[in-house]
């Protein structure tokens, strides 16, 4: 008997650990929209270090960088395919997200001049994160936006993002 | 090899110091590259070059890593990639190519002539007429034997799946820098050759990364845009209340 407490104990140990750590379930996403994603993007393993090493010469920045990721995970939605209270449902994702140890790192709720909502939550290990989850919704767009990045990242990193990777159009990507 | 080539008088290892220093004139170049593409004895030749010189070193074990890079530079330097960069950066492109694939050669005859196991099989390496066709310049003079339709191993081209099905539509916003569609089919489903495959895997898992990291800026700038425009409503706010920024006055 009390060995199988003891297995409870470290069966629900492990769970809370890895809850602590896993991001969104993309693949529950499907169920918020009427249509499929339109961009579907899967990368872990062998073959981000295998890019990682195949960058380090030419792009030594884009090299270090992504040196510290495990995955990245992509998912893109029309957001037209959406049910009304998608806004809802992604905001009681972010509770979770909260809930099992992520912190919001911004929040911004669409208005009349800026319709769209975005939400970016870090995993935050103090000088680095330990990943990234964000989800933003463009009405102008027609784009409900997921992006799970697990594993380090720098924050100094993240904030050149802007300036070198920003206003990728998600509908000529998607075709 | 080519008989007609101009090049076919001159000495090989000279003709590729002088490429690789670029002294060269564009037409020479062109020559040359439409030469080294047809021509296996002078990748051996070079390859035999770089052995001697590695061969103080001993044992060298070059890791799948390299080879991976060396791939994906060769098809950088692919000629459909080239000619929609422009023309400035093709030569150092197709350069980059060459070089790549002496690498590769230098490496698989470090290998052969120290006995070393190697980690991936020389008969991954494609021979250089098939990993690098010569690219048709527009300065270039005919070349007899370049063979310009595409064969079973020509690389597949890194875009992903999804597109071309359909033509894309014109961007809706400016784009300064955009990544290249993402969706892809798993490096599984890929019938070419493993080499081609992982340089293929490669070039689509940069894409999608860069994909990633766009949107990740993208929600960043939307983000920043509402904050700048509250910052912006609170700071009307305030110069429409003098009394909270001038002192008071009795």
């Amino acid at each position: 008997m009390t060995r199988l407490l003891l297995v409870a104990l470290l069966a629900l140990a492990a769970t809370t650990a890895h809850a602590q750590t896993t991001s969104i379930d993309v693949g529950a996403l499907d169920t918020y929209f009427q249509e499929e994603a339109k961009v579907e993007v899967n990368l872990k393993g062998s073959l981000l270090r295998l890019l990682v090493e195949a960058s380090r010469e030419d792009e030594p920045e884009f090299a270090e960088m992504i040196s510290g990721l495990t995955a990245v995970t992509v998912r893109v939605y029309p957001l037209a395919s959406a049910g009304n209270d998608l806004i809802p449902e992604l905001g009681r994702l972010g509770d979770t997200l909260e809930d099992a140890g992520w912190s919001t790192l911004l929040r911004v709720r669409g208005d009349d001049e800026d319709p769209g909502d975005v939400w970016i939550y870090v995993l935050d290990d103090g000088e680095v994160f330990n990943g990234l989850t964000v989800m933003a919704t463009d009405p102008e767009e027609d784009d409900a936006a997921f992006v799970v990045i697990d594993g380090q990242i720098d924050p100094a990193q993240i904030g050149r993002l802007s300036s070198r990777f920003g206003g990728v159009d998600l509908n000529e990507v998607g075709q | 090899m080519s008989e007609s080539t101009p090049l076919s008088e001159s000495t090989p290892r000279d003709r590729l110091g002088a490429y690789l220093d670029g002294r060269l004139t564009p037409d020479e170049e062109a020559a040359f590259e439409a030469y080294a593409a047809s021509d296996d004895a002078l990748l051996e030749a070079s390859a035999e070059g770089v052995t001697d010189l590695l061969a103080p070193l001993g044992e060298v074990a070059c890791p799948p890593e390299v080879l991976a890079a060396a791939r994906a530079g060769i098809r950088r330097a692919a000629p459909d990639r080239a000619s929609r960069r422009g023309g400035r950066f093709r030569t150092l492109r197709v350069r980059v190519g060459i070089v790549a694939l002496l690498a590769i050669a230098a490496s698989a005859a470090v290998w052969v002539a120290t006995d070393v196991e190697p980690e991936v099989q020389i008969a991954d390496v494609r021979p250089l007429p098939e990993a690098l066709p010569p690219a048709p310049l527009d300065d270039a003079p005919p070349l007899p034997e370049a063979d310009p339709e595409p064969t079973a191993t020509d690389p597949a081209p890194a875009t992903p799946v999804a597109r071309g099905a359909r033509p894309a539509p014109p961007p809706r916003r400016a784009v300064p820098s955009r990544p290249a569609p993402a969706s892809r089919t798993p490096p599984e489903a890929v019938a070419p050759p493993p080499d081609l495959a992982m340089a293929d895997s490669v070039a689509a898992a940069r894409e999608e990364v860069l994909l990633a990291l766009a949107i990740v800026a993208d929600a960043q700038g939307q983000a920043a845009s509402a904050v700048a425009d509250g910052v912006g409503r609170v700071s009307d706010a305030l110069h429409s209340t003098p009394t909270l920024l001038s002192p008071q006055t009795p």
